[in-house]
């Protein structure tokens, strides 16, 4: 039944793209056409929260499933679709005329996609914002999205060996410098947005946003962080170009594909630096550095010494684990700040082979390795930037409330600044407000997925001033 | 309508190899060619082209072999093969369409099994069944695997516990334990029994050198117990330590943090489990986990949640003696080590050192060298001779081999355009000082430059801009004059003769005998200047050359020549340049004549005195005796 009415949705919008190309998109065919989408849409998603279109490889998929048939019955508008930039479509109801409209001008090449939240075009919910929203929140959202656009981009410039550019990344990493600096708790809770479909991308711009807080408080220069914050953006894009390449290739990997896998590092630095202005050119060490250690292990091997001396000088103890280095240590500046982020992110976040952990789990994880795996001090900044329970943090209260963390405390002893997303009875709070509380009245912590809510969805309808 | 297989199969020949091994495009055709055939007659057995598709097929290289399915035919490797049959394509789509992923040939197929596998093919067979349908036929020598089993391991199973198996692979691990529950008894223990059973088979499936393959039966598995309630996941805890001699087992908690298993281990009571000291020991010993002792040395009565807070808050809040917060003081440590501005260059060329280094460990000079060089071109061309030496410096030290740096040199040759050559060319015809922006490129200009400068040479109009040009080219030819030799055989004459120049103040002797052919060139430009760079050479043939020349049919190339014996030592040459004057040709006994004058030597005076008072009176006389009082003219003291 699936299958039937997935047909209905891809001949509708065949038909409808094709009248936009004849008629134009106000003809009242075009127009028909259109609703019919919408209408299928609905359709198709029946009781659901919602579904995913893919398209990958000429193959339509439904929810991940394959839909063979459908592929090649439509093998022309699969590929018009794929040429168009699409690979997935998430649709939820009430499906939007508005949507519905734009995502068929968007196939026809007519448009710049939907913005309405019903129909989400390779991205996650979680970002979706309207044209028109003028609010700090839609701004900062849109920032999140054009960083995602242009980390797309750069990615489709790699793959398909055309001469990439970092003008557009230096843009968006520009604008979320500034919008971090406008509204910095809202910053680090977009940060918390997860996508598991494009994992690679959300996890980037997670990454250049904590990156850049983290680099705002050691008082790094603002041309630096700029550059910092390419580099953090752009730390894993060897991996993009290799992934499609080991993820096409049908059986398991032979060596010489391992061996592509453990060269992305230099993929990436190597890509950045062919597109790299005079003075971006550092950006490539943190994508060269990304899985080096601070204690020198880890991969590539750096062969290099700058001579830098860390200032904790030989044989210094800190958090109760030894140096490894012999206060000499190979890693950028860059490097070891955005190690810190990067694992922070990756470590809340969901994967394939492993789920997510909590914020302070992930604290927890980067205090065990400080003096190993990453440079101590950054660590101990990281943590007191992110406090004891980071913001996006859930925590179930004695009175039976789920609050939500909006924003650290400075002192490292008392409580963040929280706002009621479940009342005592368990039920959602539309209108959360801020509450205080003492570290007696909390009960444990409490994971987005069993709440059902992400902490990037409360930030519309959080009192102002919070 | 089903084919009699058994009637086929008795009668098929036998399928040994007639020919080479078939390729892969063959094999596609073949099987292309039997479905048409199939298509096309009642028993296609009987025909010609099918057996001849049959026998290709028992003809691969190597069994089995494997070809997926996608809308544009079969692909091999990921590659689309490039099949000439329709029928291959047809096939290929079919079993696309019925969720067949990818085909095995584990065997030579024989005609009953081909029949077998085309009758699938029809309409009646709904998605998700061929595989069975055709096992089930009793076809051996084909499998037929769907998207599912494509993504979970290599050998397609037989059995449901093995398609469980294979389907986690899939990103559903959820999907799966469900299942499990609620296919029989929900109870912890009969789960865990169920899981690890299911695990260990799986794990059975794939190859123990197949390390992406281990990982991901691994992964998945952790999440699908990640799934699973409390009881439930403890109680499989227990069993895989309980069979944690299997190492499947521990590699299966090694993926555990020390958060997770401090947390099962709780639920065994005040001592936690009894054997998990055991593994934790072994697993310390062995370096497969670190011992975390965050996790373990953990207060039971209070929630772990609660204590990591605190150990976080304890590090946050610890101050030294002097009360100064940690943060603080890693702030302030921070800010000591904050990149300097100036250093930024030091630090890019670290950078580009570790890459090159690294690149050329790998064998994988390609990518690096190219943009190496597009960097140091684009600094040139922007004039930044500071930031093209920080460059150019990574690839001439030392632990850069000769063939890498060979090899970075062949890009920045391809890289540098015009405006960069002329930045080049600056700093070759006027050399910075050492440690000046520029000095580095002017070292390094000879190792890429000189092909480049000699082409620019060729294609420049403007005299001054030539000049430069050629100084330049002459300076970066002293290191690398043998760059040049390969223009002496160019087509334009002036190419050749900028290569005679250069290679003429290279003073590389071994460059002589090259310039032999270019001083008999058929431009007398060419010709004059070889002539000259064989005398700056101190070519020992210079002077029989030189000799020769006075017969050249351009009078510039006599005499030039002449003017260069004029100051040749060496014995015998007057004596040549008098016989030279009694050549029948008169033009060469010209130039020989006013060789003379050049010479400075008492027989060549002599000589030319006795030329100059020659009575004569018409012809040929009288033409060398004005000739003689010319060059007496022209030379007297």
């Amino acid at each position: 039944m699936s299958e039937a009415r997935a047909a209905a949705v891809v001949r509708a919008l065949r038909r409808a793209t094709g009248y936009v190309r004849l008629y134009g998109p106000r003809h009242a065919l075009t127009e028909e056409a259109v609703r019919e989408t919408a209408a299928a849409l609905d359709g198709l998603i029946g009781d659901r929260a919602g579904i995913m279109l893919g398209a990958a490889d000429d193959t339509l998929f439904l929810d991940g499933h394959a839909l063979g048939l459908i592929s090649l019955q439509f093998n022309a508008f699969v590929r018009e679709v794929l040429a168009a930039g699409i690979e997935t479509v998430i649709a939820t109801p009430p499906v939007s005329h508005a949507d519905a409209a734009a995502l068929v001008h968007l196939i026809a090449g007519e448009g710049g996609g939907p913005t309405g939240g019903s129909i989400v075009v390779n991205g996650a919910k979680g970002v979706a914002v309207a044209a028109d929203d003028t609010t700090p929140v839609a701004r900062l959202r849109r920032a999140y999205t054009r960083s995602l656009d242009a980390l797309r981009g750069f990615g489709r410039s790699v793959v398909d060996g055309d001469p990439p550019t970092l003008e557009d990344t230096a843009a968006v990493v520009k604008d979320l410098l500034d919008k971090s600096l406008e509204n910095p708790a809202a910053t680090l809770l977009l940060s918390t947005v997860k996508s598991h479909h494009e994992y690679t991308f959300y996890h980037s711009v997670n990454t250049s946003i904590l990156s850049l807080s983290l680099a705002r408080l050691t008082g790094l220069p603002e041309r630096d962080q700029v550059v910092l914050g390419i580099g953090a953006m752009l730390h894993d894009i060897g991996k993009i170009g290799v992934s499609r390449a080991v993820l096409q290739h049908p059986g398991r990997l032979d060596a010489d594909q391992w061996a592509e896998i453990r060269r992305h590092p230099q993929l990436g630095a190597e890509a950045i630096l062919r597109a790299a202005a005079p003075g971006e050119e550092l950006a490539a060490v943190v994508a060269f550095e990304h899985h080096a250690r601070f204690d020198g292990s880890g991969y590539p091997r750096l062969v290099y010494h700058d001579g830098t001396r860390h200032p904790h000088g030989e044989g210094g103890h800190h958090h109760g684990h030894g140096h490894g280095t012999g206060g000499r240590h190979p890693l950028h500046f860059y490097s070891r700040l955005v190690a810190v982020a990067d694992t922070y992110d990756a470590i809340t976040t969901r994967r394939s082979y492993r789920r997510a952990e909590s914020p302070s789990r992930a604290l927890q994880v980067l205090l065990a390795e400080a003096g190993r795996s990453y440079d101590p001090d950054f660590v101990t900044a990281f943590a007191s930037m992110m406090g004891i329970y980071p913001p996006g943090t859930f925590l179930r209260l004695t009175s039976g409330a789920v609050v939500m963390v909006v924003s650290p405390s400075p002192d490292p002893g008392a409580m963040p600044a929280a706002v009621v997303v479940r009342d005592a009875a368990g039920n959602p709070v539309a209108a959360p407000e801020p509450v205080a509380f003492s570290a007696r009245d909390i009960v444990d912590q409490v994971g987005p997925a069993a709440l059902g809510l992400q902490p990037a969805d409360v930030l519309e309808s959080l009192p102002a001033g919070v | 309508m089903p084919h009699d297989r058994t009637r086929h199969d008795a009668a098929a020949p036998g399928w040994g190899a007639t020919g080479g091994p078939a390729s892969t495009e063959a094999l596609v055709d073949a099987l292309g060619m039997a479905f048409a055939t199939f298509t096309l007659y009642d028993d296609p057995t009987g025909e010609t082209a099918f057996a001849r598709a049959v026998e290709t097929l028992g003809r691969a290289h190597t069994y089995p072999w494997r070809i997926e399915t996608g809308v544009d035919g079969f692909l091999a490797q990921g590659e689309l093969v490039a099949a000439r049959r329709e029928g291959s394509l047809r096939v290929a789509r079919r079993l696309f369409s019925l969720g067949i992923a990818a085909v095995d040939v584990v065997a030579p197929p024989s005609p009953g099994d081909l029949l077998a596998l085309f009758d699938l093919l029809g309409p009646e067979t709904g998605e998700d069944e061929a595989r069975k349908l055709l096992a089930a036929r009793g076809v051996t020598s084909v499998r037929l695997l769907d998207r599912a089993m494509l993504l979970g391991g290599e050998t397609p199973p037989d059995d449901d516990t093995a398609t469980r198996a294979a389907a986690i692979g899939t990103d559903h691990p959820a999907a799966f334990v469900l299942a499990m529950l609620s296919d029989g008894s929900a109870e912890p223990a009969d789960v865990a029994l169920q899981f690890v059973e299911e695990y260990e088979r799986a794990h059975l499936l794939v190859d123990l050198d197949d390390t992406w393959g281990m990982e991901e039966l691994i992964h998945a598995f952790v999440e699908g117990f990640s799934y699973l309630p409390e009881a439930h996941r403890a109680a499989i805890f227990s069993l895989l330590l309980q069979r944690g001699h299997r190492p499947e087992n521990t590699a299966f908690l090694d993926q555990l943090s020390g958060l997770e298993i401090a947390e099962l281990d709780r639920m065994f009571g005040s001592d936690g489990h009894p054997l998990l000291a055991e593994y934790l020991r072994v697993a310390g010993e062995e370096g497969g986990r670190p011992t975390d002792r965050l996790a373990r040395d953990t207060d039971r009565s209070r929630p772990l949640g609660a204590q990591i807070v605190d150990q976080v808050a304890t590090v946050l809040q610890a101050t030294d003696r002097s009360g100064r917060g940690a943060t603080e003081e890693a702030l302030a440590r921070i800010a000591a080590s904050l990149p300097d501005g100036g250093d930024a260059h030091r630090s890019v060329a670290n950078l580009l050192r570790g890459m090159l280094k690294l690149s050329a460990a790998d064998g994988e000079m390609a990518g690096i060298s190219e943009v190496w060089a597009s960097r140091v071109a684009g600094a040139l061309e922007a004039g930044d001779l500071g930031t093209a030496d920080d460059w150019m410096t990574a690839a001439l030290e030392p632990g850069v081999s000769p063939a890498d740096r060979r090899t970075l040199m062949g890009a920045l040759r391809a890289a540098v355009g015009r405006p960069s050559l002329a930045a080049v060319a600056t700093v070759l015809a006027e050399p910075p000082g050492d440690g000046a922006p520029g000095a580095v490129v002017a070292r390094a200009a000879p190792l890429f430059a000189v092909d480049l400068l000699v082409e620019e040479l060729a294609a420049e109009d403007r005299k001054s801009r030539r000049k430069g040009l050629l100084r330049a080219l002459q300076v970066a030819a002293r290191h690398q004059p043998a760059a040049l030799l390969p223009h002496l055989a160019d087509e334009r004459w002036h190419v050749v003769r900028n290569a005679v120049v250069a290679l003429g103040t290279s003073r590389w002797a071994e460059a002589a005998a090259a310039l032999h052919p270019p001083a008999r060139h058929g431009d007398h430009r060419v010709r004059i200047e070889a002539l000259r760079a064989l005398r700056r050479l101190d070519d020992p043939d210079a002077a029989r050359l030189l000799v020769d020349r006075l017969a050249d049919a351009h009078p510039a190339v006599r005499a030039e020549a002449g003017r260069l014996l004029g100051s040749l030592g060496g014995p015998g040459i007057d004596r040549s340049l008098i016989d030279a004057t009694r050549s029948p040709d008169l033009d060469t006994a010209l130039a020989a004549t006013a060789a003379l004058g050049w010479r400075s030597t008492g027989e060549a005076r002599t000589a030319l005195a006795a030329l100059a008072g020659r009575r004569a009176w018409f012809g040929r006389a009288r033409a060398l005796r004005r000739a003689a009082r010319t060059a007496q003219e022209a030379h007297r003291e």
